[in-house]
């Protein structure tokens, strides 16, 4: 399907709560709002013509002083297409569903998430630390101005 | 332990004991220096040029030297990679299982001081002599085995300095 | 500063705790392997809950390689974090330093000239096969076969010459960068570089004459680790992986980029998604790659200009952008925001072997501790893909 089709279909199940990032990438980019948010994951992957069945990779971006977001990039093994589904979140409590039950591939996107930003996915079967050490007590890593011991900032030239 | 550590001082005392110490310390130290048994402990890109040095063209095997798996039966730790601090901890047990004496290498930029990872990096140790004492440091990202091979031929001349009334005061102290 | 938000990680996975979780019956035990481990190709931690010589459950903990690449990103300007992208999987370099440079270009619209497309599909393959052979090696290596491993260094050796005399460099290359690569090939490359080819055809078929008929190597290959398609989908397993259970996806056929549509080469594909037939793809897979390097040498355009005009800082434009390539352990891609300064907002590496390695815990279970090992070989998880 092309980018129009996919964006068609999407707008004409969820409407308003779907918002279309404009560009000029051959790939759909989309903003869902946190209500619908599994919703929509759980329509895109059992719909037999968006058939998105392979989560390529679940991210986590930090805009400092003004929200998250979690950027899925999904694609289709069938179909050969691919779309960009993202989510904002609030910034003081980082919060939403997993969606490790619809792909299995998400578990671990997930785990990696929690413990580099802090935020939270409820109803993750194993919210374990993956990366980080055991002892780690120092905060999210990965937000913007984060500082700890041992970190070293590059100088400015 | 005891006794045998103190043995060599004694011989020293006799007249004529200087002459067998010497000589049983060139043939300890030649025996140790052209068998050294490393120990398989590939971090990350430097452990490839660490597998391609014991491979067939820069082969390790006409120093003597042999992979062995396990610590316990090395006497040689190639530190080769990125140490992150998750990982500083089992290299400090791997250390602490090789038997006296061992020696340490530290190969690459990352072992040596953090290497590329210095700036901006949250996690690696910036350089594997904050955890163990180490006896050759080898630069490079990732060094030639050219490079690692001086490096052995350098330990090697280390080791024929070595001397047995060493023994009794601990040299390496962790 | 506050508390990560997930319950502690109960494990220090204790005896005790498994016991008064009634998790562990009489007469299993845990096993630790890794993360120092001579077959877990680098540092992977497995804590196996064995009953005999049997697997009942596999926990895999990674995390003992995270360099923080993606924090290191974000403050370093487009060209200066190419020398990262060969970190994260060094076996085979010159694939991921072009995942970084298709989505710097497809961000920022930059033309290559297509003498350079060329060059980077020659490297691009003459690394697959170095790569291929490394996991050759020590797959062979894991299974007790100590004679494939150093004629696979042996033909590396040759390769890593032929990168030598192009770029310096033996392992982390840094060759191609944004916009085209960084010099033209010398002109003693072509020659040597096909009398490899024909060279390596012969060795492909030595190495099979070792291993594939041997009644051990089948012995311990053939119907173990089986893995179903639709659990490998579902897992993010892509490349040979999901290759070898009968399923044809590669990226560089369904969507072509750089110049790999002008090319003629299959794809090859296993029947029952078991560790032979993972082997077998990847063996078939080092001829696949000499045809495509026979062809691009063929139709190597003349000029002199491999790299596009470019200002010195480069600043995309604001916006995002998704892509991915066929990197020889499967997907590579990047999404990378930018804000248009000079250094991107926040880049996210998706890496085969994140899905790759999750594949192991279903196909182990039930075997053996033996078996482990073999089915470990064959997913070829580098580790620092892993962890980043």
């Amino acid at each position: 399907m092309t980018k129009e089709q996919i964006t068609a279909r999407l707008k004409d199940k969820f409407g308003p709560e779907l918002e279309i990032v404009e560009n000029n990438q051959p790939e759909p980019y989309f903003y869902i709002s946190m209500a619908k948010y599994y919703e929509l994951c759980s329509y895109a992957k059992n719909d037999p013509q968006l058939d998105f069945d392979f989560l390529f990779q679940l991210g986590a971006v930090h805009y400092p002083d003004d929200r998250f977001e979690v950027a899925l990039c999904l694609c289709s093994h069938e179909k050969n297409h691919k779309a960009v589904v993202k989510v904002r979140l609030d910034h003081d409590n980082p919060e939403t569903v997993t969606i490790s039950d619809i792909w299995k591939a998400a578990n671990w996107f997930e785990r990696e998430a929690m413990e580099l930003f802090g935020i939270g996915f409820f109803g993750h079967p194993d919210p374990q630390p993956l990366l980080l050490y055991d002892d780690w007590d120092y905060g999210y890593p990965m937000r913007k101005g984060w500082t700890g011991p041992d970190f070293v900032p590059m100088p400015e030239k | 332990m005891g006794i045998i550590e103190k043995v060599p001082a004694y011989i020293e005392r006799l007249p004529g004991g200087g002459i067998v110490t010497t000589s049983m310390d060139w043939v300890l130290n030649q025996s140790r220096a052209s068998s050294l048994w490393y120990m398989l402990f590939g971090l990350a890109c430097c452990a490839i040029e660490m597998m391609a040095a014991g491979a067939s063209r820069y082969d390790f095997d006409r120093f003597g030297m042999i992979f062995r798996a396990s610590p316990r039966q090395a006497d040689l730790m190639f530190v080769a990679g990125t140490v992150t601090h998750k990982m500083s901890k089992r290299v400090k047990l791997l250390y602490e299982q090789m038997a006296e004496p061992s020696y340490v290498f530290a190969m690459g930029g990352c072992a040596c001081n953090g290497g590329p990872f210095y700036y901006d990096c949250y996690s690696v140790l910036k350089g594997i002599d904050q955890v163990i004492p180490v006896d050759i440091y080898i630069p490079g990202c990732p060094p030639r085995p050219e490079s690692l091979m001086e490096g052995c031929l350098k330990l090697q001349e280390k080791i024929k300095k070595e001397k047995m009334s060493d023994w009794a005061s601990d040299r390496k102290e962790v | 500063m506050d508390r990560p938000r997930f319950r502690p990680h109960a494990g220090k996975i204790t005896v005790d705790n498994m016991i008064e979780n009634k998790d562990l019956r009489e007469e299993e035990f845990l096993i630790n392997m890794g993360p120092q481990h001579p077959s877990t190709h680098g540092v992977l931690r497995l804590i196996l809950k064995m009953e005999g010589e049997f697997i009942r459950d596999l926990t895999p903990y990674v995390g003992y390689l995270h360099r923080s690449i993606e924090k290191i990103a974000e403050n370093r300007t487009y060209n200066q974090f190419m020398p990262f992208t060969d970190r994260i999987d060094y076996c085979a370099s010159m694939p991921s330093n072009l995942a970084w440079a298709t989505a710097v270009e497809k961000l920022a619209a930059i033309e290559v000239p297509e003498r350079a497309e060329y060059l980077r599909v020659i490297m691009v393959e003459l690394n697959r096969i170095a790569s291929h052979l490394i996991w050759l090696g020590t797959m062979s290596l894991d299974l007790g076969a100590v004679t494939p491993f150093l004629y696979a260094f042996r033909e590396r050796e040759w390769i890593l010459d032929l990168f030598e005399m192009t770029c310096g460099q033996r392992l982390t290359y840094h060759y191609i960068r944004i916009g085209g690569v960084a010099r033209d090939i010398p002109v003693e490359f072509e020659k040597s570089c096909r009398a490899f080819i024909k060279d390596f055809r012969r060795r492909v078929d030595d190495y099979e004459a070792i291993l594939t008929e041997n009644p051990i190597f089948l012995g311990r290959t053939k119907d173990i680790g089986i893995l179903p398609l639709d659990l490998a989908k579902d897992l993010g397993a892509s490349g040979p992986t999901i290759r070898g259970s009968n399923y044809g996806w590669d990226i560089r056929k369904v969507e072509p980029y750089s110049v790999y549509d002008r090319f003629d080469f299959q794809i090859p594909i296993g029947a029952n998604g078991d560790v032979w037939d993972r082997y077998m793809v990847r063996i078939e897979e080092f001829r696949q790659s000499c045809k495509i390097i026979e062809q691009a040498l063929d139709g190597l355009p003349e000029g002199d200009t491999v790299r596009s005009k470019l200002p010195t800082v480069l600043r995309p434009p604001a916006g995002e952008v998704f892509s991915r390539i066929e990197a020889p352990r499967g997907e590579m891609g990047y999404y990378i925001v930018s804000n248009g300064d000079k250094k991107p907002f926040r880049v996210k590496i998706r890496t085969a072997s994140y899905g790759n390695l999750q594949c192991l815990r279903p196909t182990s279970i039930g075997l053996k501790i033996a078996d482990l090992v073999a089915i470990f070989g064959s997913l070829d998880v580098i580790l620092p893909e892993v962890d980043r």
